[in-house]
């Protein structure tokens, strides 16, 4: 049977080497492949379920086009046909400025460039800034430590104390639940800090649930308590770490006493806390994105970042801040910067909205206003907060072209469904973010159909209108060259991407073992002018409550909506094999918060505040932080869609989406 | 001899599910059907509790009591690999080996009305590789060892060690990594102390929605025994024609609740092991016997074997039911069919004496089974039990001493509602072995 070594692209920490079989030309199985030290065991359900999902009869296989509320299948060349003429039309009547190129992270690979190179090609667009995901944490990251990079996945193993802060693995990375057993095996300790008793808690010695949005208060409190105690790496600190003295003296403020206030803690733990950092070396903060996905979160991820630097937990084996390893992204650049807005707009596009507020930014579009949108990739009507908003803002367009495999509540909104490949049907490189790994992932099926990939959809799109792509865009038989190229230029080669998945130049496997910091100072900056200068916050990390909190908001429930072990974002919810796993949309709430509403197990609820509201189905759980519900994103509209409730606001730096900014009621569905 | 044995770490699942999706995919079933499950202990987060996962399929015990239950010889064992299998092409589709397995292996393929569980991917083995469920766990959960690696069978959460040999190796949970400590501030957590703790919920027992037939043999073939015990002594008078053709029909709706109706025959096949195939022998038999004796009007000593043939399939119905019991019901419950019929016996052959002290044995037998229930915390059903001894007790006590004819009117309705009252009770409170009964046990039991 064929067996081709391949890389799962989807948006997600693992990034794990696959071995696939086929079998008379359809995927038959994926098996591990062991080349990959991050993710030695193979692939998580989601990678499995390929089997399922490249074959899915739900899959879009022609274009289609809008008619009434249904989609009926056209040729190609009408499709592009239709598209071309609208396009030609609104660039002459209303400037290529009117359309929106709304491109997100569905899937990784260096083709993603086709997309910008037609744009350009075109005469510009209106484009995004910022990020739904993460860009809050990679921010403050920059600021305190030069550069998102951390030790090598593998690396958790020698770790003494690892603290899972926001992140929740065995749901999101499962692959580094091995290295923490370990860990533990070895005699290490396991701290969690989660509202949410979760997957990856159950096998920690401590729990910590503060509640969302109070971390800061939380690091700063046992930062409060290392300086009192004499828990300082002194020497390091001398040596590696700048505005220490500033920071220690800004720490009186956050006796464990007052952080346990806010964060609804009892001062016992946050000692307990304090006494292991002080007490266990080497230790490893492993920090999640939810964490960071509220309007103070980039001063939070600041504050957890100096329990570190302030232990000497950095640059050595077993220690570090586990957040984004960016050391395989040499194909484009890693800094956080690259996706802010540019402080003087223009040029043919124009970055002039932003992801957390897309649906009230795109209403908001003046000279030229949106008119028409091309989506690849992504899922804005329902991963984007004020999934509300952002509907109406499609609604408002005369025209939408998405690019898709599935019918996504993005794709009924089209005018135009282009069908788009699977990650099977076109060679591309890809990098990752947290293991150091850059990979091939080869085209090893014909797509089914008349599915073409990007590259030969705006191929055929440009010869449509008269646009010159040649040598910007690879025609099929040219990828490989186009590939090789771009490696080549990095010291790597496709024959050996062929062999496995290589290491890029300059890798570090212990990060900052140099002690190198790319900070003005040289050093881990716990006091950054940037922060203030760039982003108006104290130079200093601090704490402040999130704009929307349970003393703000007049809704008394705080909704989070983590990911889930079943779904990418918006992505394999719908497949069978996913659907029997978790057929509908649950909300968990403590028995606590139920209750009071007379709601039991089961019950059909109505989860409402002044922005949206969803209907899920209840789920009564002791280890939720009472006060908190949850309810898992990625669920389309006909589940209900948690974005409905999320406010569209950016979060205090990096221009991330502060998604849990958001206070909800809920009540019985008579 | 040695064979392959599943490896399961408790402290290394983090209940993913990649097992469960990769037998589907590799076994090619429907894609919301797999023969490996993983099952969550304390989903409903108590704090004092433990959440862990378990992730089962076939164990493929050394002793196979699935094997010797299958009425129809469907089952063999692999002789290299030491695996369970069943034979698609012989199975009934009775579901007898899925109340026998105290794991709760085998599970009905409805579209081909057979049973069907994990073949401990006999092929893969064969070309040298893992199983897809240990080959595709993605933490190392699940492993691949031998039976003669000297693990030993131990009783870990949520698995009781049924000493039945199963190729399995648990690892339990680490000491001190059982669960996490949890505090929060004293406000909420008085809060919490409060709230009551959650119901103990799914167990696994016999549906009567499905097997109402069961129920229906069960309840009426002790009545046709005692009937026809009574024949001799010139008490009853039974239709010979009438009788087989009641014992037919009984074994006909009972034979309903097959999967695979054409192959009812097998269900004899397996007589030397399965109380099933005991029990459908000896009845047809009993039948058989009786008719002769009613029809030819035999002396009475002719009567006797197939009295014996009958009390041999309601003994046999009785431990069909006892043995896969695990282990709430007495083993001798108040709805006994062998102790039913000698009731009947005592009324229909006016031995009063036999009638009441069957009655009082019974009475006990059923208010033990209720007092055990109040006190495990269980439901005892109220308003079943009243009618119950009402119409069960109460009306033939009535009857016996007040000797009134309209109590005896009344006796036989009155008794017939109550035993099938019983009877649905006894299958109501039968449960079946399963992983996920003794987690939701361990988890109560952490609790208290």
């Amino acid at each position: 049977m064929p067996s081709f070594l391949t890389a799962c692209p989807r948006n997600c920490y693992s990034t794990c080497t696959l071995r696939v079989e086929l079998e008379d030309g359809r995927l038959r199985r994926v098996e591990p492949y062991q080349g990959n030290r991050a993710t030695p065991e193979g692939a998580c359900l989601k990678g499995l379920s390929y089997v399922e999902r490249v074959h899915s009869p739900d899959r879009i296989l022609h274009p289609l086009r809008r008619k009434g509320d249904k989609f009926e299948r056209i040729t190609w060349d009408e499709a592009l046909g239709v598209i071309g003429e609208k396009l030609l039309h609104l660039r002459a009547s209303h400037g290529p400025k009117s359309i929106l190129y709304y491109a997100a992270s569905g899937t990784k690979g260096m083709l993603k460039a086709a997309g910008s190179e037609f744009w350009k090609a075109y005469g510009g667009c209106t484009s995004i800034y910022g990020d739904l995901c993460w860009p809050s944490g990679l921010e403050a990251t920059r600021l305190t430590l030069g550069e998102n990079k951390h030790n090598a996945p593998w690396d958790l193993e020698n770790a003494r104390l690892i603290v899972l802060w926001g992140k929740n693995p065995a749901e999101t990375n499962v692959h580094q639940m091995p290295f923490i057993e370990s860990a533990l095996s070895a005699g290490g300790k396991l701290v969690v800090v989660d509202p949410r008793r979760t997957e990856s808690s159950e096998r920690a010695g401590m729990l910590i649930q503060p509640r969302p949005g109070t971390d800061a208060a939380l690091a700063l409190a046992v930062a409060h308590l290392l300086v009192r105690e004499n828990a300082v790496d002194t020497e390091f600190v001398d040596k590696h770490v700048s505005g220490f003295s500033e920071f220690a003296s800004s720490l009186g403020a956050f006796t464990p006493s007052r952080a346990a206030k806010i964060c609804g803690l009892s001062v016992g733990q946050i000692e307990k806390l304090a006494d292991l950092l002080a007490g266990t070396r080497p230790a490893s903060i492993v920090a999640g994105f939810g964490m960071q996905r509220y309007t103070n979160s980039g001063q939070t991820m600041r504050a957890i970042i100096a329990l570190l630097a302030i232990t000497g937990n950095i640059g050595k084996p077993g220690a570090g801040w586990v957040y984004a390893n960016l050391q395989s992204h040499i194909f484009e650049p890693k800094d956080p910067v690259a996706s802010f807005p540019p402080k003087v707009d223009e040029g043919p596009q124009r970055v002039s909205i932003s992801a957390a507020r897309l649906g009230a930014d795109m209403l908001a579009q003046k000279n030229p206003p949106l008119r028409a949108a091309w989506v690849e990739r992504g899922n804005p009507l329902n991963q984007n907060p004020e999934s509300g908003t952002v509907k109406d803002a499609f609604e408002a367009l005369d025209f939408v072209v998405v690019v898709e495999q599935f019918l996504t509540d993005t794709a009924r909104a089209a005018d135009i469904i282009l069908p788009a490949k699977s990650f099977l049907e076109q060679s591309d490189v890809i990098t990752a973010y947290w293991h150091p790994y850059i990979q091939l992932k080869p085209k090893v099926m014909e797509s089914p159909g008349e599915v073409m990939p990007e590259t030969e959809i705006y191929r055929a799109l440009g010869r449509h209108m008269d646009l010159d792509l040649e040598g910007k865009i690879p025609a099929e038989e040219e990828i490989e060259s186009y590939l090789e190229e771009r490696l080549v230029l990095q010291g790597l080669s496709l024959d050996e991407l062929r062999v496995g998945p290589q290491l890029p130049p300059g890798y570090q496997e212990i990060a900052f073992e140099d002690y190198r910091f790319d900070t003005p100072s040289g050093k881990i900056e716990l006091l950054s002018q940037e922060a203030r200068e760039r982003w108006g916050l104290s130079e200093l990390p601090d704490f402040t409550e999130a704009q929307e909190s349970s003393t703000s908001s007049k809704f008394p429930l705080q909704l989070l909506t983590p990911n889930t072990k079943n779904r990418i974002h918006s992505q394999f919810g719908d497949l069978k094999l996913m659907r029997a796993l978790e057929p509908e949309l649950l909300l968990t709430l403590h028995p606590a918060d139920a209750e009071p509403r007379g709601i039991a197990e089961d019950d059909r609820l109505r989860v409402f505040n002044d922005r949206g509201d969803f209907e899920a189905k209840a789920r009564l759980n002791f280890g939720l932080r009472p006060g908190c519900v949850s309810a898992p994103n990625g669920w389309w509209r006909n589940a209900g869609t948690v974005n409905d409730s999320s406010a569209g606001r950016e979060t205090d730096m990096g221009h991330g989406a502060a998604f849990h900014d958001n206070f909800v009621d809920v009540e019985l569905l008579s | 001899m040695s064979r392959p044995a599943f490896h399961f770490d408790l402290n290394r699942c983090t209940g993913c599910a990649a097992c469960q999706v990769a037998c589907i995919i590799e076994n090619q079933l429907p894609w919301d059907r797999s023969w490996r499950k993983v099952l969550d202990a304390n989903p409903e987060g108590a704090p004092a509790a433990p959440t862990y996962h378990l992730s089962m399929a076939c164990n493929h015990c050394e002793t196979a009591v699935c094997m010797k239950a299958c009425p129809a010889l469907a089952y063999s064992r692999d002789h290299v690999t030491g695996a369970l299998l069943i034979d698609a092409d012989k199975c009934i589709g009775c579901s007898y080996c899925s109340w026998v397995c105290p794991y709760d292996a085998p599970s009905v393929n409805h579209d081909r009305g057979i049973m069907e569980k994990c073949t401990f991917c006999a092929p893969r083995l064969a070309d040298g590789k893992e199983p897809a469920c240990v080959s595709w766990c993605p933490t190392d959960a699940l492993g691949l060892t031998s039976t003669e690696s000297g693990f030993t069978h131990q009783n870990v959460e949520g698995f009781k060690d049924a000493g039945l040999g199963p190729a399995l190796e648990l690892i339990p949970l680490a000491q001190g990594r059982r669960r996490p400590e949890i505090e929060l501030d004293p406000a909420t957590a008085a809060l919490i102390s409060e709230m009551s703790l959650p119901r103990i919920s799914a167990t696994r027992g016999i549906s009567l929605r499905k097997e109402w037939t069961l129920l229906l043999f069960t309840w009426l073939a002790p009545l046709m025994v005692g009937l026809f015990s009574a024949v001799p002594s010139r008490q009853t008078d039974v239709p010979p024609l009438a009788f087989a053709g009641a014992g037919v029909l009984l074994m006909l709706l009972a034979s309903l609740h097959l999967g695979n109706k054409a192959r009812a025959w097998r269900v004899i096949l397996g007589w030397r092991g399965s109380w099933l195939s005991r029990e459908i022998i000896l009845w047809p038999a009993f039948l058989g016997a009786g008719f002769i004796y009613l029809q030819w009007q035999l002396p009475t000593a002719w009567a006797i074997p197939a009295l014996l043939l009958g009390a041999g399939s309601l003994f046999s119905m009785d431990r069909l039911y006892t043995s896969i019991d695990a282990g709430r019901g007495p083993r001798l419950p108040s709805s006994s069919t062998l102790l039913t019929a000698l009731f009947y016996l005592g009324i229909f052959t006016g031995s009063m004496g036999l009638a009441k002290s069957v009655l009082a044995a019974k009475l006990l037998l059923y208010l033990a089974a209720k007092v055990r229930a109040a006190l495990e915390g269980r439901s005892f059903r109220p308003g079943l039990s009243l009618t119950r001894i009402f119409l069960g007790f109460l009306t033939p006590a009535l009857a016996f001493y007040s000797q009134s004819p309209a109590f005896a009117m009344l006796l036989i309705p009155a008794i017939l509602v109550a035993e099938f009252v019983d009877r649905m009770e006894f299958y109501f409170d039968l449960e079946l072995g399963s992983p996920k009964g003794q987690m939701e046990r361990d988890n109560r039991a952490f609790q208290e």
